[in-house]
């Protein structure tokens, strides 16, 4: 058989519009009058853009902080450079290092498992509904728990270790992930049974390749919402159950009015949710195209 | 012609949806033939259970009672049937191949390499296999549908079932893609049955046409489509039969006998 239909593209409009879109933002010999607008145009650029606001916004941040510390005492609110040298000094004396190890380790492990068990519950429930009808109150109820109550009996079960943290941690990353995952199966059961019923597809078949990947975007926005709390889970399993990580840096420097450091400490914790962030991001980016198309 | 081979038989068939108190009656005892080869189109109004007939057809919907029989073909193998979507259904995150070879996945006979030979062949056919690998969504409607309809030839079905296919789409692509479907029917001799309720589509593309009314969905009869094959050949639309066709669907469907028109003053 010969090609009957033409191979053409009806939708050939992107490289034009591209290249206006570029035309547009180019100063042209006729806007020479108009230069002075032109300036007004270039400086709203340059204060619309992302990356000037954030750099811009952190050092007014910085010079109100400084400006504030001047007239507190150093307890209660050390300069950011007190902070800065209080981050280097424990960096140096190897007490930061090990910390950071010990609690990104915990965080992820915990993530990590909570992640994939929320995934595997979500999946089972969405996509078998006599399941759901039976497991949906306790799920509820599990999820509806604020995980900081479970400390004290997890500490009796599993005692002081890193284990413990690490059960916490999973114990409240897993929720969101039921939750989101739960949604995104039971939506794309609805939107493609027609498709796997005609090419006659099995159950598991229909789930590993039609239902789990079309629940991306709800597995991305379940793990944004883990991943966040996988920060404040290891932080707070440190705070009660812990000699070691960050959380327990940040305790044993407040009890014993170390505020520079102390500040150090959470501004790194911070940068641990940024970066949690910029992970969040890459996965999306992955998937981004057909997510924000379809 | 006295001897067609019949390829899907309905008997009787009724399909009673209740939704609360509603009960709906989308299909009263229909019966239909369709005979090897044909390309039978379903029309009528919104309601007339058209769509419902071509899903329990497909297997997609059960009757409420009546049954549809699919016959084998002569060596006695299952007649394999596939559906193109009015909403095509293509899955975002594959590539335009991927998505063709995806009705193949499950048959475990066909190998990795021969599934991708046959999905691009299949696209060959619908003109778009230098889109292989590119994202579904960056193609345009006509061309999305018919990816779906490679999808559906990939699995080499002896039936096809399509469903408005080129509903949702404008006027000059729908038109193209009548033509372009005419002539790959043409070529491959697939039995069709193709549910519109554009009575011009149903002219241009039939060999054969069912009537359908709704309230209750019910059949008000079949017609013949006579019109010359190679249809894309000509302008079908303007053929004095196929306007008196057209006049004869309208009339059947809407029970309405139209006055002559009221001659035009002269002076």
């Amino acid at each position: 058989m010969t090609t009957i239909w033409g191979s053409t593209n009806d939708s050939g409009t992107t490289a034009e519009t591209t290249s206006k879109h570029h035309a547009h933002l180019m100063p042209t010999e006729d806007d020479a009058e108009f230069s002075g607008h032109q300036k007004d145009r270039f400086l709203m650029r340059v204060i619309r853009n992302p990356g000037v606001v954030g750099v811009l916004s952190i050092a007014g941040i910085m010079v109100i902080w400084w400006i504030v510390s001047l007239f507190l005492s150093p307890i209660i609110l050390p300069s950011p450079f007190a902070s800065a040298k209080g981050l280097y000094q424990i960096a140096v004396h190897g007490v930061l290092g090990p910390a950071i190890v010990v609690s990104l380790r915990e965080m992820y492990i915990g993530l990590a498992l909570g992640v994939t068990a929320g995934v595997l519950i979500g999946t089972t429930l969405g996509a078998f509904t006599r399941v759901d009808r039976v497991m949906l109150p306790y799920v509820n109820v599990l999820n509806s728990i604020p995980g900081v109550i479970l400390i004290p009996s997890l500490v009796i079960w599993f005692g002081l270790g890193s284990e413990t943290r690490i059960i916490f941690i999973v114990l409240i990353t897993v929720w969101p992930m039921v939750i989101n995952t739960r949604a995104g199966i039971m939506n794309s059961a609805t939107r493609y049974r027609d498709l796997s019923k005609v090419f006659g597809y099995s159950r598991i078949a229909t789930i590993r390749k039609v239902l789990i990947p079309a629940s991306t975007p709800y597995l991305i926005a379940g793990l944004r919402i883990s991943m966040g709390l996988a920060i404040v889970g290891m932080i707070i399993g440190e705070f009660e159950v812990s000699y070691s990580g960050l959380g327990y840096l940040l305790i044993s420097f407040g009890e014993s009015l170390q505020t520079g450091r102390l500040i150090g400490v959470v501004f790194l914790s911070a940068m641990i949710g940024l970066v949690q962030v910029g992970i969040v991001r890459i996965i999306e980016a992955r998937f981004l195209p057909w997510i924000k198309r379809s | 012609m006295e001897t067609r081979e019949i390829a899907v038989a309905a008997h009787d068939v009724t399909k009673i949806f209740h939704s609360n108190e509603l009960t709906v009656t989308a299909l009263q005892n229909v019966s239909i033939d369709v005979h090897t080869g044909e390309f039978v189109s379903l029309v009528g109004p919104s309601g007339c259970g058209k769509t419902t007939l071509l899903r329990i057809i497909g297997g997609l919907t059960n009757p409420t009672r009546g049954s549809v029989e699919t016959l084998p073909l002569a060596d006695g193998s299952p007649r394999k049937m596939s559906f193109v979507f009015q909403d095509v259904n293509l899955l975002p995150w594959r590539s335009v191949l991927r998505n063709v070879e995806f009705g193949l996945e499950p048959i475990s006979a066909i190998s990795k390499s021969e599934r991708k030979e046959r999905s691009m062949a299949a696209l060959k056919k619908v003109g778009l296999d230098s889109f292989a690998l590119s994202p579904p969504f960056t193609l345009s409607g006509g061309m999305q549908q018919r990816v779906g309809l490679a999808r559906a030839l990939a699995v080499e079905p002896d039936v096809l079932l399509m469903d408005e296919p080129f509903g949702a789409l404008d006027n000059f692509t729908r038109e193209g893609l009548q033509e372009q479907l005419a002539q790959l029917w043409e070529d491959m001799g697939t039995t069709i049955i193709f549910v519109t309720h554009d009575i011009d589509e149903a002219i241009f593309l039939s060999t054969e046409i069912v009537l359908l009314r709704s309230n209750p969905g019910r059949l008000v009869e079949v017609l013949p489509d006579g019109l010359p094959p190679k249809r894309w050949t000509y302008d079908v639309r303007s053929e004095p039969a196929a306007v008196t066709l057209h006049r004869h669907v309208r009339t059947s469907l809407s029970g309405r006998n139209y006055d002559a028109p009221p001659a035009v003053p002269t002076t």
